[in-house]
């Protein structure tokens, strides 16, 4: 959908990409909703929690 | 007179390797069975009709005059368009495709023609293998074999409904999300999405490197174990791809299933349609007769699990297709566009707090979840198989909400990494819909003997609609 040059131009995220304002509402709201859940596992997970973590578990599994 | 359309890639090579049936008999009817498939499915994007009569011919042949060939030597096959070819630019199921002709062949690809398989088609895909449904607004819609007005499941949707209609006996088809299991489920046929990590995704089209899975759509599930075997294993272009020794999966089909302990949440279960909730009942009654015992187990949250196996996925889509997105947007269908989009507002310090956790809540599902259990059994979908016009939502407003539901039992696990076998439903004259079989991390021989020995009581069909 080419951008509608009635409506100002987007800011915060994204505000490159050529999105409605009921998209990019959509999205802000969805992005929220899921980083809530982000923050409650943040606040649960340990310093030394690695991206690698799951990798040395699935090995690890195959090898018991 | 052979049933063709009927036999497993493993009983159609044995029957060319006794010459019982050239390759070429059984390619050129398999390319009519996928004619007409198309005309009912819309599951082909590319017929290479010349090309595998040709290989067809060299490999009845090189039979022969006496060689030793692989183990699915002149069988035809076809594959969801999303891997490399040398000399192909494969579609992607989008308008935007790659810029060259592939240099090199995907390893699964090479893997499968090592084996002596052939490919006679290219088959459908949601756009960018992103989508639960079999929607692709760029190339047309899939249509069930079942039921034309209801949806294949997505994305790997081509491979399924060639595969059963009786087209083609097994293709490849990735999972991300669900792709490999919704569709297997949709069209009444069987799916290995294996463990993360177990099958090389060299030359295979990215969507979320973090969680594709590259797998096997077949009618039997003795084809999932033979094909599976021949793509598992490393590969040094695919970093990924461990190292963990591949079992023969073949010879371990008929092992004993008596005595496994089949997991249920059934909190989670009962969050399904009542009637997915009866089907599941009725797979779980056949494997306890079986010998399988049942026992209750619990997953971890499974809307924290949803939620970040999104924070994974968005992100890692969006920025696969940054480029396009700002550069050719209007290339995309609205769906996709509108998917990608959300993953530019997933915040980097969100998306890496879900990939810091995925290993805390593996190890928290392998120690609780999996604590008195072998296997658990979860749906595929959560509804009855929903017609296409029902799930025509475009980029509107229920959008995420709709794909949630589609994919509300598939995506958590995607996260988990864990190997999955899909099962079709006993349909007693109804719709299709299927179960899933959830293993622990590299389980998937397990899951086989499991397979296989439903099998025997609910044997694989080939799909034509119903009246």
């Amino acid at each position: 959908m080419p951008h509608d040059p009635r409506q100002p131009p987007a800011d915060g995220p994204a505000a490159e990409l050529d999105m409605p304002p009921e998209r990019r509402s959509a999205a802000k709201a969805h992005a929220a909703l899921l980083s809530e859940t982000a923050r409650r596992v943040a606040a649960e997970l340990p310093l030394a929690a690695d991206v690698d973590d799951f990798r040395r578990i699935l090995i690890a599994e195959a090898r018991s | 007179m052979m049933e063709l359309e009927q036999l497993s890639a493993r009983a159609l090579a044995q029957a060319i390797r006794a010459k019982q049936i050239s390759s070429a008999a059984a390619t050129e009817a398999a390319i009519g069975r996928l004619k007409a498939a198309h005309e009912l499915t819309n599951c082909v994007l590319s017929l290479e009709a010349d090309t595998a009569l040709a290989a067809a011919k060299a490999a009845d042949a090189a039979l022969g005059a006496g060689r030793r060939l692989g183990p699915l030597a002149g069988v035809p096959l076809a594959h969801k368009d999303m891997f490399d070819r040398c000399g192909k630019i494969a579609s992607w199921g989008a308008r935007i495709r790659a810029d060259g002709a592939a240099t090199e062949d995907a390893t699964v690809i090479a893997r499968l023609r090592a084996a002596g398989g052939l490919e006679i088609a290219a088959l459908h895909l949601t756009e960018f293998a992103f989508g639960p449904t079999g929607h692709n607004y760029v190339l047309g819609h899939a249509r069930n074999p079942w039921d034309p007005a209801r949806i294949t499941g997505g994305s790997s949707a081509g491979t399924a409904a060639a595969v059963a209609y009786g087209a083609i006996p097994a293709g490849l088809g990735s999972d991300t999300g669900g792709s490999l299991r919704l569709p297997a489920a949709a069209c009444g046929i069987t799916s290995i999405k294996p463990t993360w990590g177990r099958v090389s995704r060299a030359g295979a089209m990215p969507l979320a490197p973090s969680l594709d899975t590259i797998g096997v759509i077949a009618r039997h599930v003795e084809d999932l174990a033979l094909i599976l075997g021949l793509l598992a294993g490393a590969d040094a272009r695919d970093p990924a791809a461990t190292e963990v020794p591949v079992p023969d999966y073949l010879a371990r089909l008929d092992e004993p299933i008596a005595g496994l302990r089949l997991g249920l949440d059934a909190a989670l279960i009962a969050e399904a349609h009542p009637i997915v909730q009866r089907l599941l009942e009725d797979v779980v009654a056949i494997l306890r007769k079986q010998g399988l015992v049942t026992a209750a187990c619990r997953f971890p949250d499974w809307q924290t699990l949803d939620h970040l196996v999104q924070l994974t996925q968005m992100p890692d889509c969006a920025a696969a297709h940054a480029n396009y997105l700002r550069t050719r947007p209007n290339d995309y269908g609205p769906q996709v566009r509108a998917r990608l989009e959300l993953g530019h507002f997933i915040p980097a310090v969100d998306h890496l707090t879900a990939l810091r956790a995925r290993g805390r809540f593996l190890k928290l599902t392998l120690q609780d979840t999996f604590k008195d259990i072998d296997i658990a059994i979860l749906p595929v979908f959560a509804d009855p198989i929903p017609t296409i016009a029902e799930l025509d939502v475009g980029a509107g407003p229920t959008l995420q909400a709709a794909m949630a539901r589609v994919v509300k039992y598939t995506r958590p696990i995607n996260y988990l990494g864990l190997p999955t076998l899909t099962l079709p439903v006993p349909r007693a004259g109804g719709l299709p819909n299927g179960i899933q079989l959830v293993g622990r991390p590299y389980a998937e021989a397990q899951l086989f003997a499991i397979g296989r020995a439903y099998q025997q009581v609910v044997p694989a069909e080939v799909a034509r609609p119903m009246t």
